[in-house]
């Protein structure tokens, strides 16, 4: 009985200092809804990305409805994981009784940055295939973009950047908005950062778990690994590695 | 065996010690920039303007995290063992160690040594510790006095861990950034970043200015190697308390190596676990290293600050607005939202149980403006007459933020520097000459204001504080005061 107290005890301090927990759980759901998804659209031997690609009329319906779900759940999966300990800041530099408030504000704002780029980004995929090239000049274009990207000085700018902090006023309208404001404002370094990998997943669809997977551990080591072992350069040596696979493989994705 | 430079200079300012550092000095000043065993080559290893030559490790310098006092200590070490290997050869002293220079003392020794504004050595040549100005801060080059609050080591010897955040630490604050933010250890703060703007002065590109003040050009000046001895030996002395002091046990510490020269120039290797005993591991004391006890009957039970916080730190209030220091005096208000007014009025407060703290966060400016900041808690801006000492609750440096700003620096900063005090005692005490009752608070809160006062400066000294925010319970009343003085 004690033993089990003690240990409620140690879960709730554990806890206390990861106040971002709920946002965690949130991102397993995620997942699993992707998981559910790739189940059951494979069964049906259907695929959301490759509906209507080809009338230019059909680009926005395409893009509506099912695909801007699909890219959302994607975005919480793959893009929420390397933002966790901004929401565990706002949580523990808010007042107790805003904290909840705090981090969903935080979180919501963050992510809706992401699906108005999911809106762009899956507009333009489609837009190009309607123009009719090969499906894996796609891909390649995609990955050696993202590859080069991984070189730049703006995305080391974005990685350093995005563990600056804003400030976030203790209560009222301030209080909100300054979540929001640090939302928007993370998502947008994140948009730098990881924008071209984001790129190649309205490319090769939400289908893809194990691209999925590999991305966000690359994303989330790249992010926490400290300065002096940049991981970006080994992510964007994957990322050709990948390139030259798709060459060599013909309708591999 | 490191001794207090003053120590040396009771009688006559060139102590055979002092004077073959400064003959030292002047030999590995003679050599080229391509020899690891130059002056400038080892202070390249610090920081520097200049690119880094195939094979260096330069501008490796840690601050900002909890590798500051283990690389300075190896940085010291093998430097130390250069300039021995010069002095030897030059027929010096044969049991040569770097002096440390203890400033936390009454006059003179919290001016600058003396053999250190000395144009010339006692045989007529050149003193090569002797810097022209502005190398230094006019007023300290010419002997002014450093005031206690900048020297004192208090606040850094109070806290009993050595990583914080959360909560102030010795050491410094994780790196990589599981903690989101990494952040100087108390130590690092004050006195030794002080210390640095403090003789300094006002900073300029390519080390044209004060050197002490940029960190590319810090271990130029000669009295870097004894400052940082100073903060050395201060580290020794906190392991040496009874306050729970402790090095940290976490093997990403431990076994971070870190490369440097040796006197032969033979690239050489560290790791923490190497060098957390200097005595045993690199064979050298402090000449006035006390019996552990001695310290340990006069800290022991002041601070009842918990080792491990068992829940994370409580926001209980926060300022609504940045604020920038360009030059004006300056109020800053922190809110106090009415859901922690009880926390704030309960026991644990009023008795010391729960720690408080006092957070300047998210810190930007474009360059180091060669000042101090001075923080205060319910200080009347207007009141020339306030016990300052009584209201002080810590400095805020700018020192290194310039590299903070470059995302292509070697350096492990995180963006945004940002300071934790422990404002525990303050507030108590402030609280004990002002008791009010639960009502009442509720109404000051609402009306209590900070201050905060700065002196025109540079143009560069826009300085974005986030918060000045409190964390865990607080006392309400207890207005935050900025000053940013002209020492
Ligand atoms: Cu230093």
């Amino acid at each position: 009985m004690t033993d089990r107290s003690s240990a409620v005890r140690r879960m709730g301090v554990t806890l206390a200092w990861r106040p971002e927990w709920p946002v965690a759980v949130i991102v397993v759901m995620a997942w699993v809804a992707l998981i559910a998804i790739h189940a059951s659209s494979s069964m049906q031997g259907a695929h959301a990305a490759h509906v209507g690609a080809a009338a230019p009329t059909a680009l926005l319906a395409a893009v509506g409805g099912w695909a801007l779900v699909s890219w959302a759940l994607m975005s919480v999966a793959m893009m929420v994981p390397v933002t966790l300990p901004a929401v565990r800041h706002v949580g523990l530099n808010s007042i107790r009784r805003r904290r909840r408030r705090a981090m969903a504000l935080y979180a919501a704002s963050y992510v809706a940055v992401w699906v108005a780029f999911g809106v762009l980004a899956l507009v333009l995929v489609a837009a190009l295939r309607s123009t009719g090239p090969d499906e894996r000049l796609l891909v390649l274009g995609t990955l050696v973009i993202a590859a080069l990207w991984q070189l730049t000085r703006w995305k080391r700018r974005a990685v350093v950047a995005c563990q600056r902090t804003v400030p976030l006023p203790p209560t009222g309208w301030r209080a909100d908005a300054g979540c929001v404001r640090f939302g928007v404002r993370q998502a947008g370094r994140c948009v730098v950062s990881c924008g071209p990998l984001m790129l190649l997943m309205a490319v090769i669809g939400h289908g893809n778990l194990v691209v999925m997977a590999a991305l966000t551990v690359g994303i989330v080591a790249e992010r926490r690994t400290s300065i002096r072992g940049r991981l970006a350069v080994p992510v964007g040596g994957a990322l050709a590695a990948a390139a030259v696979w798709t060459v060599l493989f013909s309708g591999a994705t | 065996m490191r001794r207090d430079v003053w120590g040396l200079q009771a009688d006559d300012p060139w102590d055979p010690i002092t004077e073959a550092y400064a003959r030292a000095v002047a030999v590995m000043q003679a050599r080229p920039i391509t020899d690891p065993t130059s002056w400038s080559y080892q202070a390249a290893i610090h920081a520097t303007f200049a690119a880094a030559p195939p094979g260096a490790v330069w501008n490796d310098c840690q601050h900002g995290s909890w590798y500051f006092l283990s690389w300075h200590r190896m940085y010291l070490y093998y430097f130390e063992r250069i300039v021995r290997a010069a002095v030897q050869s030059i027929g010096g002293p044969a049991d040569f160690a770097i002096p440390y220079w203890n400033y936390d003392q009454p006059f003179p020794n919290n001016t600058l040594p003396q053999p250190f504004r000395e144009p010339t050595l006692p045989d007529g040549s050149p003193n090569p510790l002797f810097l022209p100005p502005p190398s230094r801060r006019d007023s300290i080059a010419n002997g002014a006095q450093l005031p206690p609050a900048a020297t004192s080591s208090s606040a850094a010897m109070a806290t009993t861990n050595f990583i914080g955040p959360p909560g102030p630490g010795f050491g410094g604050g994780v790196l990589p950034p599981t903690h989101f933010a990494g952040s100087a250890g108390a130590l690092e703060q004050t006195p030794h970043n002080v210390i640095h703007v403090l003789v300094g002065g006002n900073p300029s590109g390519q080390c044209q200015g004060g050197l002490m003040v940029d960190p590319r050009c810090a271990a130029l000046d000669p009295i870097f190697w004894l400052h940082h001895a100073n903060i050395d030996r201060l580290w020794n002395r906190w392991l040496a308390l009874d306050n729970g002091s402790a090095n940290p046990d976490e093997t990403a510490w431990l076994d971070q190596s870190f490369t440097f020269r040796d006197e032969t120039g033979a690239a050489v290797t560290l790791t923490g676990a190497q060098i957390v005993d200097s005595a045993e591991q690199l064979h050298y004391v402090y000449d006035d290293q006390p019996p552990a006890q001695d310290m340990a009957v006069s800290m022991n039970g002041t601070f009842p600050t918990p080792r491990e916080p068992a829940e994370p730190p409580e926001m209980v209030a926060a300022t609504e607005q940045t604020v920038d220091l360009v030059g004006d005096a300056r109020s800053i208000q922190l809110t106090v939202p009415p859901s922690t007014v009880s926390l704030l009025a309960s026991d644990d407060v009023r008795t010391g149980a729960r720690a408080l703290y006092l957070n300047v966060e998210d810190i930007e400016a474009e360059q180091n403006p060669g000042v101090v900041y001075v923080v205060f808690l319910n200080m009347a801006s207007d009141d020339p007459g306030a016990d300052r000492a009584r209201h002080h609750v810590g400095n805020v440096t700018l020192f290194g933020i310039e590299q903070m700003n470059d995302p292509d620096a070697a350096h492990p900063g995180v963006p945004g520097l940002r300071h934790t005090f422990d404002v525990t005692r303050v507030v108590g005490e402030l609280n004990e000459s002002r008791p009010v009752g639960p009502e009442r608070h509720h109404r000051d809160l609402r009306t209590h204001h900070a201050d905060a006062a700065t002196r025109p400066g540079g143009s560069h000294g826009r300085r974005r504080g986030n918060g000045c925010r409190r964390t865990r319970a607080d006392r309400p009343r207890q207005p935050l005061r900025v000053l940013r003085d002209h020492w």
